[in-house]
């Protein structure tokens, strides 16, 4: 059978990873660490290059392979880097990792991204639950490097308690910055704590915005979605003007192994950011 | 990383699962390699009490049985239940089918109090059970793949899906096809279809999945001719056991 | 495409000697109900008017139930090697209808990325096509894909005393003109087999009202009625993705030998009939019920791909009927689709 595609002369394949190492690691919180990566090939490293929102697999050797998306900015080309919560087998493996460890990473993947070209003069309020705020992160950094053409930046971002808040010297920092406004809240408290409780949907309201100049963000896990949406609908944002980034079973990143479908499309590659308005009609994507 | 040091150990079964890592050939080597077995009752003659991970094969059948089961969950760190016996009780459960007395008279009579003989148990009735390596006897392969999950540091991928999935990827006609009965659409896979790829229906020696469709199974073998009373042999031969699993739920 | 007759005294010739040329593959009687594609050493063995085929033929022998992609080597120096394997061989006796969906395997593994693994070996199968009865369970002429177009180097029609040869390639031209007595057809000949694809296509019996299904399924979508009704005696085995030409969900998997020194990538087939598909690591299901599973399923054949690559992912070879100890049946559910929306 003589067909159209091209012989593949790179020796490579799709499923190849690239071998990296971690250069450091920082605990979050509990369960979340952060993890600096550069490429040990250096051309890999130079032309690696990504949007906000997209993600990388991420190979333990001998041991698994897993999505995460990246939370750092897309203008650092030294390194870059993942927010991991130990939860699952290759996560489990990663926290026990020491700065040193060789990895195996393929991407960026991901053809839906948050689109901060589309968001330029525009108002931007992102929503974020647990460690939903990884990867906005990567979004909220690009703004501010790029602040003078963003309009407001509004960051409502939820944790389970105080303990749990990931990126908190960010948050912080974020707090004291006057270019950007955070509401943070989160649902159970300790003494220390000063601020809102309660989920990240009862902050939303009190937030101004004109709904034909603002764009929103939301990530969070699966429950978040329905209940973040309908108060942002309430503000009558347009749908097309809503992005949301879905987690789904993403275990090729190319869009072969079918696991990440979200009714027609699928995530990992029509994703992982998609417009309210693209799977308006998709009943299981929310 | 230090090897792990592993106890094999045997209670009440055949001892087939045991034979079964001796007959691991090719691996054996690199097996030794990768851990210390430091006690094996069918294979070795030194004894240690000094381990991290336990090998468990057979049933609880005996108060001997008992005392020995929990010591062990007093040293090990992770215990593995091997074969059915040692996971949900086995063919040793059909014993209790009987009523324990009656069954004890039947094999032993009048020197029947002799015997301590107790209800059939598996292994997590005595003590907490971390994988379970299931079938009769286990599969081998299966045992290999806990062990190396174990010293790599990941959860053992342990199939909840029918044994129907392993026997399409083999690519076996199925054996209704061929006007025999099969309990595979309901017991968990993990075996790679051992049983029908040599021909033969699924005597359900793993036990069932997570959630089995028991109802569209007894009509599916009712339907094959198989009256009520069968279809209850049929599950009770590895699924007798009535502390959890198949026969609880069908009854 | 060329047009050419080979007559029926010289089949067995040129048969034979593709045997013994190349590395080939047919269909062979495997026991008393089915048939598998197996290599054939004889031409004894080949027996191409097979009713029942449950393997996918063209699915297994491009994206083999389990394979390996990547090894490597982990020490001081990580070194990471892709596997890809392939060898020129025979693919011979594959129906119209299991063209079409190797087609749409194509179209898959070369979307967006192109897989090397499925694509080093599609490029060295010879397909050599031939007609056969359609099955019982066959509704591949709803579908639109009794006849293959393209996806084949040859396909062989037969006709009362002679083949009836399309050649789609200048490969499939190099092997007929190297091993087979062929000539032109002529326009009795195109007469004849014209007749005999209308006389072909009266035989499939089996019809799915697939017309506006597209559509329709939004409608019946919620109905959680009809989806209760139609998967309430699943086993959730995945035996219908398993055997279909079509699907083409895998699970990729890191592994270690026991020495702890060399591992490897591979895939295996999967289904999105199980309930672990859509589990996601933190343990939160999408798609927890059988209910879901098999409306995502129905969605995907029928309805993703419409969009996607203009048309279905089924091409109505009917072995997810014939594998279904559950007796759920596309043809059945999609027809009672159709009543629902009239009704």
């Amino acid at each position: 059978m003589v067909l159209d595609i091209k012989e593949n002369k790179s020796k490579s394949t799709i499923y190849v990873p690239d071998i990296a190492t971690i250069k450091k690691v920082e605990k979050l919180s509990p369960i979340e660490k952060l993890f600096t990566i550069v490429f040990d090939d250096p051309k890999k490293q130079e032309e690696f290059s990504f949007r906000p929102g997209q993600f990388v697999e991420l190979t333990v050797f001998g041991l698994g392979e897993a999505p995460f998306s990246i939370p750092s900015s897309p203008n650092n080309k030294k390194c870059f880097q993942l927010c991991v919560r130990d939860i699952g087998n290759v996560s489990g493996a990663l926290h026990r990792m020491d700065a040193g460890s060789k990895i195996g990473i393929r991407g960026p993947f991901g053809k839906g991204y948050f689109p901060y070209d589309k968001m330029r003069n525009q108002n931007i309020l992102i929503v974020a639950g647990g460690l939903g705020l990884a990867p906005v992160m990567s979004l909220i950094d690009y703004i501010l490097e790029d602040r003078k053409n963003y309009k407001e930046l509004n960051l409502v971002y939820g944790a389970l308690d105080p303990e749990s808040i990931i990126f908190k010297d960010r948050v912080k920092e974020f707090e004291k910055r006057k270019d950007i406004d955070i509401h943070l809240t989160v649902d159970n408290t300790d003494a220390s704590w000063k601020g809102n409780v309660g989920v990240v949907t009862k902050l939303i309201p009190a937030i101004e915005c004109v709904p034909e100049e603002t764009f929103a963000v939301v990530c969070g896990p699966p429950v978040m979605y329905k209940f973040v949406v309908k108060e942002l609908e309430k503000k009558n944002l347009r749908p097309e003007n809503i992005y949301l980034s879905l987690e789904r079973r993403m275990e090729c990143g190319v869009g072969k192994c079918n696991h990440c479908h979200i009714g027609d499309k699928l995530a990992c590659v029509d994703g992982p950011v998609f417009s309210l308005w693209e799977i308006r009609n998709l009943k299981e994507a929310i | 990383m230090s090897k792990p040091k592993v106890g094999i150990f045997g209670f009440t079964g055949c001892g087939g699962c045991q034979l079964e890592i001796l007959n691991l050939e090719n691996y054996i080597l690199d097996l030794v390699g990768a851990i210390d077995i430091v006690h094996f009752t069918e294979a070795i003659t030194e004894h240690s009490d000094n381990y991290d991970i336990a090998l468990v094969e057979g049933a609880i059948t005996t108060k001997h049985g008992v005392e020995r089961i929990e010591k062990i969950g007093n040293i090990a760190k992770i215990i593995v239940a091997i074969g059915s016996c040692a996971c949900n009780g086995g063919l040793n459960c059909l014993k209790d089918l009987y009523g324990l007395e009656k069954a004890k008279e039947l094999v032993y009579g009048d020197k029947k109090d002799w015997i301590g003989s107790i209800e059939v148990k598996p292994v997590d009735a005595y003590v907490k059970v971390d994988y379970y390596a299931r079938g009769c006897p286990a599969n081998r392969f299966e045992i290999v793949d806990i062990i190396k999950a174990l010293i790599v540091g990941k959860k053992p991928e342990i199939p909840n899906y029918p044994v129907c999935v392993e026997c399409k990827r083999n690519g076996n006609t199925c054996v209704y096809e061929l006007g025999m009965t099969c309990m595979g659409p309901v017991i968990r896979a993990g075996c790679n279809s051992r049983c029908p790829n040599s021909g033969a229906g699924c005597d359900g020696c793993r036990g069932p999945i997570d959630d089995p469709n028991i109802n569209a199974e007894k009509d599916l073998l009712a339907e094959y001719g198989l009256t009520v009373e069968d279809i209850m042999q049929q599950f009770s031969l590895y699924n007798a056991y009535r502390g959890k699993g198949i026969k609880q739920k069908i009854m | 495409m060329l047009y050419k007759i080979l007559k029926k005294e010289n089949y067995t010739d040129f048969v034979e000697k593709l045997i013994s040329e190349y590395e080939f593959i047919g269909p062979k009687k495997k026991d008393k109900v089915f048939h598998d594609f197996v290599p054939i050493k004889d031409l004894r063995e080949l027996d191409t008017d097979y009713k029942k085929t449950t393997i996918a033929p063209a699915k297994k022998l491009l994206f083999p139930p389990t394979e390996e992609l990547v090894e490597y080597e982990v020490g001081d120096v990580i070194k990471v090697k892709p596997l890809v394997e392939s060898s020129e061989k025979i693919l011979f006796g594959i129906d119209a209808c299991d063209i079409n969906g190797m087609n749409f395997m194509d179209w898959i593994f070369s979307t967006e990325f192109i897989d090397e693994n499925y694509f080093a070996k599609r490029r060295k199968l010879i397909v050599i096509g031939k007609d056969r009865e359609p099955s019982e369970t066959c509704f591949a002429l709803s579908m639109g894909a009794e006849y293959a177009k393209d996806g084949f180097d040859i396909f062989l029609t037969e006709l009362e005393d002679r083949y009836f040869l399309r050649i789609a390639t200048s490969k499939g031209n190099e092997i007929t003109e190297k091993f087979a007595r062929i000539q032109d057809a002529t326009d009795s000949d195109f007469r004849d087999y014209d007749k005999f694809m209308d006389d072909y296509r009266s035989k499939f019996k089996l019809k799915i009202n697939i017309d506006n299904f597209y559509d329709d399924f939004e409608f019946i979508y919620s109905n959680e009625k009809y989806w209760e009704e139609a998967s309430k005696n699943c086993y959730s085995c995945g035996s219908c993705n398993l055997v279909c030409p079509t699907c083409f969900c895998f699970n990729v998997k890191d592994d270690m030998q026991l020495n702890l020194k060399v591992g490897n990538k591979m895939r295996e087939w999967d289904s999105c009939m199980i309930p672990e598909y859509g589990l996601v690591a933190g343990g939160h299901n999408f798609r927890p019920t059988k209910e879901n599973r098999l409306k995502q399923r129905y969605r995907c054949k029928l309805k993703t791909f419409v969009d996607k690559y203009g048309k279905y992912a089924c091409v109505g070879c009917g072995r997810c009927i014939e594998a279904c100890l559950a007796k759920i049946n596309i043809v059945e559910d999609v027809n009672s689709v159709k009543k629902e929306v009239s009704a």
